[in-house]
């Protein structure tokens, strides 16, 4: 082979080499860029039936609509060290047995009310150490992502940058 | 060649460098630090929640190298750059010690939680009452003018309560309390004739006066931001108030990124003459050379540059005949806390925010000793009406409680700032072979709790749930934080003021006994504890140390 051709021919495959997704393996994408935790597409579709369920829509906004779960996941990607990181995804991965043993089902399968009562009985259940690890550290930072939110801080509870006061005793209501 | 050299640029290094250079002296200020220029270099401070990525909680990958600052309170995404990582100077801990470091220009002063209660005598003769350290060289008498000096030109808000054991200073108008402490108040009022409950003093601009404006520093807005940086120079920090108005007088020259090595004593004047700096980026040597030299490198960073200034004179560290230097350190007792709720008061809340909160005086052992402990403790007092509870729930329910807009309980909680007593065993020294990254030996930490300290944990546990019980609080809860010492913020001791060389590394006018160029007046210089927040005293003995150094001077005596 020509010196030349050949040249080329390693930078194409080179160039094909770096095409490929850095975090290639048998399951889908998911649809954020992760540095350290690996999760496929199911189970990305399965945590963000948890935030959900965490956060619903109601009167204002929920976990959808203000994408709490990429936030939720960001946190545990760039806070947590890679072994807590590690109890975590194995906690996410628990959550459909329990589920199918206790209600037949799937979690994203179930109707929300049902989903509601598998996430309550969680703290109390034994043997699901990770799932319950999972679980108080989703809802703590669905929770924060929903409280400071840019919706809930100005359209809810307004924060005040400046407050320029503090009122130390304000009558608030009556009591009746 | 200065007239003086400011070793640091914290709370009492700007102190040092406004009365030298408003007396004419061409000062020279050394921190190791990058500079921090007031308002300029706050990054963060006009970032709403929702701007950080994090939401307040510092990535992994950052705060692994803050291992030692990460236990401290102040320590989040919004102040980390205001914190010294572990790398940049390692120190060896014989017993576990969380050094709290700035790393800029300004130092802590941008950080402190800004309580400023003066001391008293029955706190400047703690130690010669009750047999412990050595007796200070000075009384209240000596340093109250001092510290109405430092009050005015800071602004402190306060209220003259005429109590004994806090006495009154210089005040702007205070910050109000809350109507569930006045109901503490009155409930401590009518139980015990020796306990005060009072707002707390602060370094915040309630009401700004001329000498506050010409500081270009406005009124404090209750944003309760201040570790940020206070765009509207609200609270006192030296980065909005001494260090630029120090540059003023064009009689300051700020060297940042500098790091003291040593300070050179000269063997035939028998005085210092300057000290050796390096470079932090290119590691080269340069001397500097002035009369005077203020060691104010923060407490454990100043006995350091002492220990490492050796000569044939001082071969076991400058102005070390007693070979004291290096102990009795002290620290402060943040371990306690009591927390509860109270039912009542339901008509009313609290709306805004604010920096501050109330305060105790120490009540015990003030008289005479009554209980089998030493000395005593203030405490902090805060309480909010806050948002009801979230609860356990999840979804539509837990959503509701979010959402509500309904006031919680009210929550109150009580700090103590306990007194410690120094001795010969907390110390610091330098390691015989390790060195760090610049050359510096690193230095060895050798500082634990005593029974004393535990004795005055349960007290205040005790003491704080008796009253609390009083007044009709719920769900009264002691709390142990366990903390390493050093993580209260407050390391003192290592170059005691004292009246005896034999005892003591600095007289009464924070002049080394034995090389009276050199002045010590940070932490480093205090002979006891006490149980106030200490910056306001620092301060104080900074302004008074100065200007006897300048009067000094003129009289040809240094």
């Amino acid at each position: 082979m020509n010196r030349r051709v050949w040249i080329k021919q390693i930078a194409i495959v080179g160039g094909a080499i770096l095409l490929i997704p850095a975090c290639q393996d048998d399951r889908g994408a998911i649809s954020l860029k992760l540095k350290f935790i690996r999760i496929s597409d199911k189970e990305e579709s399965l945590l963000s039936g948890v935030v959900e369920t965490i956060i619903p829509e109601t009167g204002t906004y929920g976990a959808k609509k203000l994408n709490l779960y990429h936030f939720l996941l960001k946190m545990m990607d760039d806070c947590y060290d890679d072994k807590q990181q590690e109890i975590y995804v194995k906690g996410l991965r628990q959550l459909n047995n329990y589920s199918r043993e206790q209600a037949g089902n799937s979690f994203n399968k179930l109707t929300h009310s049902d989903k509601l009562t598998i996430l309550r009985s969680i703290e109390k259940g034994k043997s699901i150490e990770d799932l319950k690890y999972f679980l108080a550290e989703t809802r703590k930072w669905v929770i924060k992502g929903y409280n400071t939110s840019e919706y809930f801080m100005t359209k809810i509870i307004p924060y005040e940058l400046v407050p320029s006061r503090f009122h130390v005793c304000v009558k608030i209501f009556s009591v009746s | 060649m200065y007239d003086a050299i400011v070793i640091g640029s914290g709370m009492s290094d700007g102190w040092a460098a406004k009365e030298l250079t408003e007396k004419g002296l061409k000062t020279l200020m050394i921190e190791s630090g990058r500079n921090v220029k007031h308002i300029k270099d706050y990054p963060t401070t006009n970032m709403f929640p929702w701007e950080f990525a994090h939401r307040g909680t510092v990535p992994y990958s950052i705060s692994k190298e803050y291992k030692i600052p990460s236990r401290n309170y102040v320590f989040d995404e919004s102040t980390v750059h205001f914190l010294k990582k572990d790398a940049v100077q390692e120190y060896i801990q014989e017993k576990p010690y969380d050094w709290i470091r700035g790393n800029q220009v300004g130092g802590r002063s941008l950080l402190w939680a800004r309580h400023t209660q003066r001391w008293s005598d029955f706190d400047f003769t703690g130690p010669l009452r009750d047999g412990f350290a050595v007796d200070w060289p000075m009384r209240y008498a000596d340093i109250a003018p001092w510290y109405s000096h430092v009050e005015k030109f800071i602004g402190i808000a306060g209220n003259r309560d005429g109590l004994a054991t806090l006495p009154d200073g210089e005040f702007l108008p205070p910050f109000e309390m809350t109507c569930l402490v006045e109901h503490l108040r009155d409930v401590v009022g009518r139980n015990y004739k020796d306990r005060n409950v009072i707002i707390a003093r602060v370094a915040h601009l309630t009401k700004p006066q001329p000498i506050h404006i010409q500081q270009g520093r406005v009124k404090c807005q209750n944003r309760d931001l201040c570790a940020r940086g206070c765009p509207f120079g609200g609270y006192f920090s030296s980065n909005s108030s001494t260090i630029p108005w120090a540059q003023k007088t064009g009689n300051l020259t700020l060297l940042a990124e500098s790091l003291v090595h040593s300070i050179i004593y000269d063997e035939q004047t028998k005085k210092a003459k300057g000290v050796n700096v390096i470079d932090i980026n290119t590691k080269k040597t340069t001397t500097y050379y002035a009369r005077v030299i203020f060691v104010n490198a923060s407490a454990l960073n100043s006995n350091l540059i002492l220990l490492s200034s050796i000569s044939a004179r001082f071969p076991n560290g400058l102005g070390n005949d007693s070979g004291l230097l290096g102990k009795y350190v002290g620290s402060h007792n943040y371990r306690g806390k009591v927390t509860a709720e109270y039912d009542g008061l339901k008509e009313f809340g609290t709306q805004g925010r604010r920096p501050t909160m109330s305060f105790m005086p120490r009540f015990r052992n003030i008289y005479t000793q009554e209980t089998d402990f030493l000395r005593g403790y203030n405490t902090v007092i805060g309480s909010q009406r806050g948002h009801t509870d979230y609860g356990n729930d999840y979804g539509e329910n837990l959503k509701a409680n979010i959402d509500n807009k309904m006031p919680g309980k009210w929550k109150i909680f009580a700090q103590m700032m306990g007194e410690t007593i120094p001795k010969i065993t907390n110390k610091v020294s330098l390691d015989p072979i390790k060195k760090d990254k610049y050359g510096l030996p690193l230095l060895r930490v050798n500082v634990s709790y005593d029974e004393n300290y535990e004795k005055m944990i349960l007290d205040f546990f005790g003491q704080f749930t008796d009253m609390f019980t009083k007044a009709g609080f719920t769900n009264i809860e002691s709390i142990d934080t366990k903390h390493n010492p050093g993580n209260e913020n407050h390391e003192m001791g290592g170059v005691r003021m004292g009246k005896d060389p034999e005892t003591s590394l600095l007289n009464q006018w924070n002049q080394l006994h034995h090389c009276k160029n050199v002045f010590v007046t940070d932490g480093a210089c205090m002979t006891s504890t006490s149980s106030q927040n200490p910056s306001l005293t620092y301060m104080a003995l900074t302004a008074r140390a100065a200007n006897y150094a300048v009067s000094e001077l003129k009289n040809n005596n240094l």
